[in-house]
């Protein structure tokens, strides 16, 4: 059994919790209740023929109030950056925090980022031709935890880069 | 520690709501004194001055009385099928007292205490100390910590636990040492342990790290906000302790939630100021546009001088204008009105409901003479659907006027002079709705004008879209999706080979 580490990281409420339950549970709930400190949930697939376990760590938002621990992200093989559409200074959040894991916690693992609240785009305030200057690089796509849309594929995406990286 | 005798702290404080018994025992294992609900545990044969054996079973095989340590942990018995703890304490009072609690919970809920009990006796063995803590006191010991409970899939309520990490052989039971066992249940706890071996490892001044909270999850799906903290102390122990979150902390998380969610809230209000600043921006731009025209042609009449021809003309267009002025304000008190229970009223008895024919005759007989001001063909191609005018829909007659209207309005204003706008009805299977195929009618319309720009497709159902509309508030296309929704319909827009904008609208038959 192969057991990969997966670290949700973002700004609060940004929908970390939901995302990691849309993908484990398939629910969602629309009430915002603030992660207390770290939960740890598994799900299991198969990946090319292979039993595959994802620890998916869901980290406490980011902010002011709550710094995450560089020590919650040792050992992890990926990395799942959230940021809110509608609220546009999350994607600077989530900038920041993979500064922090690539910087302090030393990580050098595949991500992604994942613009959430895909349900609520007509209330984004971000601009895609923005987004593309100011992440160069980075694979970003648009999930929905309410709908699952983007979900699933995001989890088997970065699934995909982690065995990848394990390949090389 | 306790400074009143253990069983008696544990009768008081945890088990008063529970049913139990003691016997005490003296240091032959004979039966001194007994109290509490013997019955119930099946022990009402039980007399003083028995010896294990005599009459109760469960003394057999209880390591009495060579107890040297002031608490044992409890064992576990499946007493006439209820769930019972066996607790045997060496008192400093003298005699030995055998404890007995049994909460009657069912047998899946003693396997899980039970290998709580197993673990935490496989911890004990090891030199580990575990207790039980409620209100800052250390009322019981060991296997009840419900910390350990949520980590072997069980329940629980407030702890803490202590321990000494001691070197000694594996656990013989799964091959692994007890601690490495526990750890391994709690991917966080297993994590944390690098860090607190770091800090038992090293010589520096500290003393203490904690882990931070994390919240396990028991197979009841209850959540169990802890915290861990490893320290380092005086007598060269390694302590490991495991708390349960304080209750006054968890508060202040929960004041921490209202703080982030009335940041949010206040986040929301803004983007919604800013919202309403642009459209109102957009409401004065359109309802400014068409009074420049309104006011020009008047001046232009009032003179008198103008040929009757050109006069006639001026007056068209400014009474064209006031007429798009007036559908502007309609849109406007339609999205902002209260719409709601507005639009839900609709007809679908098909006696009542709305003839499609009548509604969209009328409709293109009242934009006919805007097409011809502006050099644009307006045709009606309903060859696909003969008897249009009986043809009854699930609608409101006046909101469905004022969709065709939209949408006609809509193309005009994107046509080039000279060109056609088509308005073609048929049968559909296309509709949002569960509706059989046959029960669907689609009408769309075709304009030549430049389309929409593919980036503003998703948008331009939403209120305030003004992708295709630079200038206008964007109310219009919105109107349309709210009302047919309701109705059970739908509207898209389909993107042709051809040049040109087409906007699709299904509606069920009533």
């Amino acid at each position: 059994m192969i057991r990969k580490k997966i670290c949700m990281l973002g700004a609060f409420a940004v929908g970390k919790t939901s995302l990691v339950r849309r993908f484990v549970e398939d629910s969602f709930s629309d009430r915002y209740v603030t992660t207390i400190g770290v939960k740890v949930m598994k799900k299991q697939l198969t990946h090319a023929d292979r039993d595959v376990t994802l620890m998916l760590w869901d980290l406490h938002g980011d902010d002011a109030f709550q710094t995450v621990q560089s020590s919650y992200l040792r050992g992890s093989s990926g990395l799942l950056l959230v940021a809110d559409g509608t609220r546009a200074e999350t994607v600077a959040v989530a900038q920041r925090l993979l500064e922090r894991a690539t910087g302090e916690a030393e990580l050098d693992v595949p991500f992604l980022l994942l613009i959430n609240k895909a349900d609520l785009k007509a209330d984004w305030d971000l601009e895609a031709s923005a987004l593309d200057e100011q992440l160069a690089g980075w694979t970003v796509l648009e999930t929905s935890a309410k709908t699952g849309d983007g979900v699933e594929q995001a989890f088997e995406i970065l699934t995909d880069l982690m065995m990848e990286r394990d390949a090389d | 520690m306790p400074t009143d005798h253990a069983c008696r702290t544990l009768l008081r404080s945890v088990l008063s709501d529970k049913r139990h018994a003691s016997v005490q025992l003296d240091n032959e294992g004979c039966v001194t004194l007994t109290t509490g609900d013997l019955a119930w545990f099946g022990l009402d044969g039980l007399r003083l001055g028995d010896r294990p054996g005599d009459s109760l079973e469960l003394l057999h095989e209880l390591p009495l009385p060579a107890i040297e340590r002031r608490l044992v942990l409890p064992r576990m018995e499946l007493v006439h099928g209820r769930s019972t703890d066996v607790h045997c304490v060496g008192s400093e009072e003298g005699p030995l007292l055998l404890f007995l609690d049994a909460t009657g919970e069912a047998h899946r809920e003693l396997h899980f205490q039970q290998r709580g009990n197993q673990l935490a006796l496989a911890l004990r063995s090891w030199g580990i100390e575990v207790f039980e803590e409620r209100g800052g006191e250390i009322v019981g010991f060991g296997t009840g910590s419900p910390w350990m409970r949520a980590l072997v899939g069980s329940v629980g309520g407030l702890s803490v636990a202590a321990g000494a990490l001691g070197t000694g052989a594996a656990d013989e039971e799964d091959g692994r040492r007890p601690f490495e066992a526990l750890v391994a249940a709690s991917p966080f706890l297993e994590n944390f342990l690098v860090d607190a071996r770091r800090l038992w490892a090293s010589g520096g001044r500290e003393r203490l790290v904690r882990s931070g909270e994390w919240t396990e999850v028991d197979e009841l799906g209850r959540e169990w906000p802890l915290e861990a903290s490893a320290a380092r102390v005086d007598d060269g122990r390694h302590l490991l302790m495991i708390r349960s979150v304080p209750d006054d902390h968890l508060r202040q998380l929960e004041i921490l939630q209202a703080a982030r969610s009335r940041d949010l809230e206040l986040a929301g209000l803004h983007r919604e100021v800013d919202r309403k600043e642009v459209l109102l921006h957009c409401i004065v731009h359109d309802l400014l546009a068409p009074l420049g025209s309104i006011v020009g042609g008047l001046s232009l009449a009032r003179g008198g001088k103008l040929p009757q021809d050109k006069a006639d003309a001026v007056l068209e267009q400014g009474l064209a204008q006031a007429r798009r002025q007036e559908t502007l304000i309609r849109g406007m008190l339609d999205a902002f009105s209260a719409e709601l229970s507005a639009l839900e009223a609709f007809e679908t008895d098909p006696k009542s409901a709305p003839r499609l024919g009548e509604v969209l005759h009328a409709a293109l007989n009242d934009h006919r003479l805007a097409y011809q001001a502006r050099g644009v063909e307006l045709l009606l191609d309903e060859s696909a659907l003969p008897g249009l005018e009986d043809l009854a829909v699930v609608a409101d007659g006046a909101r469905l006027l004022r969709v065709f209207a939209n949408l006609l309005e809509n193309a005009l204003r994107h046509s080039p002079r000279g060109g056609r706008v088509l308005v073609t009805v048929a049968p559909t299977e296309h509709l949002a709705a569960d509706c059989e195929p046959a029960e669907a009618i689609a009408v769309t319309i075709d304009d030549q004008g430049p389309g929409v720009p593919a980036e503003d497709v998703e948008g331009l159902f939403t209120r305030f879209s003004t992708g295709r509309n630079s200038g206008a508030a964007g109310l219009g296309l919105h109107f349309c999706r709210r009302v047919l929704e309701t109705w059970g319909g739908d509207i898209c827009y389909v993107d042709r080979e051809e040049a040109g904008a087409r906007f699709r609208i299904a509606l069920a038959l009533a």
